[in-house]
């Protein structure tokens, strides 16, 4: 191993390609967009360069402030709630259950069918009328919480957050189902001679040993969280009066249907940036906790 | 086992990396594979440059089986293909909200096909300004002209010039469940009061009066554009929509107030603003929803396989306002769908060429179809097509004139305004003279 970090050749050799790809696909993008966002531009003639207009705009645009919080409610409720049950299902389940390959395999199911299957699969559960939702509510008696869920304004946001959780549990489970996995079996061995539960184990030495794949996960959780699009724009377009419009769906509509490419690229770098300070301050705590 | 398993991720990625980078050379190395043409003189007589194999692209967004002129645009093409059989034709469909998009993208990035569908009026605008599309004036001087209808280029001229071709023409109208009717005892609505009195006696019964997707925010255009035209009149909302007036007209108030008088009575589903169009539309083929002021390419849908309603539905203007400057023969529409032609394509004779052909058959088969009236003139028998159609054909046949869809005519950052406010008044969460003045909004650049 130590040959090969010594070889420049060998580490030119790897990295090369991935450079390559890196910097076709996704830093020339980026400073495409950063000049675009410099621009009144229509996405068709010439653009007029306008400095950072676009990005004084951006934070007097309510629709964008919106949106903005919107997606940092995704982000909050990934951490908040999607984290945590994928970590106790890993946990769980590495413990060693019966049929412990054949849950990893169901959990993790939803992360590969595609996310237009999903946002239909949940527009038939939400459908006022025959929608499983309502249907049960009104067979328990709840009839009075029956409501449009994806028509409402009041809960339009958190019915598009559901699924997006949903799909993604089985993701940061398996992830940290494997970390878990890779953890020497000689610690759990020696923290049970010594008496301790599986509670205890979990949290005194399962966790804290955990913590780069928790890291990675919650980093994947919030950037994920911030960049989503896909569900949101099949279960509502953002809608019912931008009741559930997230940052990326807002740009797209600003791009393509309201053609203000200048705009929305400022939209663009601007989800980059925050995702980029996000990630840097979830590695300072994580760094600040070891 | 845990080690295995990272293995394997490791295994993945390090394949991925290896195949990027085949991918990556792959695409360098090609040569680029592109028809090779002889240059010709430009003097070149039509014969000989159709002889040469051709193959161009073509995009459109009749590709879904329920769309009522998907089997006409797969004949016209093989009709097309079976005339001239040294042209190609590669087709490539889109749904329609989703291509409007693509089309945007294709347009910016100088990546259009040789022949696409598109929409006149303000959406094309922008590509005509940015010279993506052939002006075809010189085509159109051998006769082609007296053959289509007249006001057939009107949306698809800017400036002096012609720059594409219309085949059919849609109006807005009001398709009403004439049995629902029946059964209930209710008149079909004439004006405006009447309407009311509809709605109201029909929420009474325990029917929702009127279909309408809040979610394809178009629909609800459907509906308020033409209450806009019943209260304003066609000249004011030209005007104002060029920007030469303003929304502070009251007529445009008054539109609104009636829009949101009938979202308070309940005229349309609870929760209409989370269904999409294809999920609003079932509840009004199944015979429940009696109302449905849509496009006329509905008389199509009505018409389909698993529709319940067929026979039983008839054709209405949009009831007239009391006190609008809008009369009865004042429409909504036109003849916006447009096909055309990529200003760099490499095969222009042989573009055009099916432009015109696809244009004037389209015409002819959409019309039997029943999904738009004709804008070409055209000779068929009409007691096979759809009778929805031809009521519609004697229904526009005393029109004085259409007024595009608002958000066609508006370019795309003021529809959005548009759209966006329209369903805010459907969802109640803004007042008729709050949307107005969102409305106004457009004049402020």
């Amino acid at each position: 191993m130590e040959k090969v970090w010594g070889d420049k050749k060998a580490i030119l050799f790897f990295l090369f390609p991935s450079f390559v790809i890196l910097a076709l696909i996704i830093i020339t993008p980026i400073m495409m967009s950063s000049y675009y966002s410099l621009l009144d531009w229509d996405g068709f003639g010439k653009g007029t360069f306008i400095g950072l207009n676009n990005y004084i705009r951006l934070f007097k645009d309510p629709a964008f402030i919106k949106s903005v919080r919107n997606s940092l409610v995704f982000a909050f409720a990934s951490i908040a709630i999607q984290l945590p049950i994928s970590l106790l299902l890993a946990l769980v389940l590495a413990k060693g259950v019966k049929y412990e390959r054949f849950f990893v395999t169901v959990y993790f199911i939803p992360v590969i069918i595609s996310t237009v299957v999903i946002g239909q699969l949940w527009m038939k559960i939400y459908h006022p009328e025959y929608g499983l939702l309502n249907m049960f509510l009104k067979t328990v008696g709840l009839e009075s919480v029956t409501r449009e869920w994806l028509g409402d304004t009041k809960t339009a946001l958190i019915a598009s957050v559901v699924p997006v959780l949903w799909q993604y549990i089985g993701y940061h489970m398996l992830l940290l189902y494997a970390g878990i996995k890779s953890i020497s079996t000689d610690v759990f061995e020696a923290a049970k001679i010594d008496g301790a539960t599986w509670g205890k184990t979990c949290i005194h030495i399962t966790i804290p040993m955990l913590k780069p794949i928790l890291k990675v996960s919650f980093t994947f959780a919030v950037v994920g969280a911030l960049k989503v699009f896909d569900l949101v724009y099949v279960l509502t377009r953002g809608g019912p009066a931008r009741a559930s419009e997230v940052t990326s769906t807002l740009m797209v509509e600003t791009i393509f249907k309201s053609n203000s490419y200048g705009y929305g690229s400022a939209m663009a770098v601007f989800v980059v940036v925050e995702c980029l300070v996000l990630y840097l301050v979830i590695g300072k705590l994580f760094k600040e906790e070891v | 086992m845990g080690r295995r398993l990272m293995k394997g991720v490791a295994l993945v990625l390090g394949l991925g990396m290896v195949m990027g980078t085949i991918g990556c050379g792959g695409t360098t190395a090609q040569p680029e594979a592109k028809t090779s043409e002889p240059k010709q003189a430009a003097a070149a007589n039509k014969e000989n440059k159709t002889d040469e194999a051709v193959t161009l692209n073509f995009w459109h967004i009749w590709g879904a089986e329920t769309d009522a002129s998907y089997n006409a645009v797969k004949t016209v093409i093989a009709d097309f293909e079976k005339e001239y059989p040294n042209i190609k034709i590669k087709v490539d469909t889109t749904e329609n909200e989703a291509y409007k998009t693509k089309i945007k993208a294709a347009a910016a990035a100088n990546e259009l096909p040789d022949v696409f569908s598109t929409w006149g009026g303000g959406f094309s605008k922008p590509f005509i300004e940015a010279g993506r599309v052939l002006a075809i004036d010189e085509y159109l001087e051998d006769g082609t002209k007296d053959r289509m209808v007249g006001g057939a280029l009107a949306n698809v001229t800017y400036g002096d010039k012609v720059y594409g071709m219309t085949f059919g023409l849609s109006c807005g109208a009001f398709f009403m469940n004439e049995e629902l009717f029946k059964a209930n005892n209710i008149k079909i609505p004439e004006t405006y009061d009447e309407l009311i009195t509809a709605v109201k006696a029909f929420k009474a019964v325990g029917i929702t009066p009127m279909a309408v997707s809040g979610k394809d925010t178009w629909t609800i255009a459907m509906y308020f554009d033409a209450m806009a035209l019943k209260a304003a009149g066609n000249d004011t909302i030209v005007k104002t929509l060029n920007k030469e007036g303003s929304f502070q007209d009251p007529a445009f108030l008054s539109a609104a107030t009636k829009f949101a008088e009938l979202v308070s009575l309940g005229a349309f589903p609870a929760g209409a603003a989370g269904l999409s169009k294809d999920e609003s539309d079932i509840d009004f083929l199944e015979g429940k929803i009696p109302m449905l002021f849509n496009g006329s390419w509905t008389a199509g849908t009505v018409y389909r396989e698993d529709s319940k309603i067929k026979d039983k539905v008839i054709v209405r203007g949009f009831p007239v306002f009391g006190d609008g400057k809008g009369n009865k023969n004042e429409f909504t529409g036109g003849a916006v769908d447009a096909i055309m032609v990529n200003a760099d394509t490499k095969h222009k004779e042989a573009a055009v060429l099916f432009q015109k052909y696809f244009c004037e058959n389209m015409a002819r088969e959409t019309y039997l179809a029943g999904a738009y009236l004709p804008a070409w003139k055209v000779d068929v028998d009409e007691t096979n097509i759809n009778p929805l159609t031809v009521q519609l054909a004697e229904l526009t046949s005393q029109a004085e004139g259409f007024t595009l869809w608002w958000d066609t005519l508006l370019e795309g950052n003021d529809t959005q305004i548009y759209l966006n406010a329209l369903q805010e008044l459907l969802l109640g969460s803004i007042t008729p003279e709050e949307y107005i003045a969102k409305l106004e909004t457009i004049y402020q650049k």
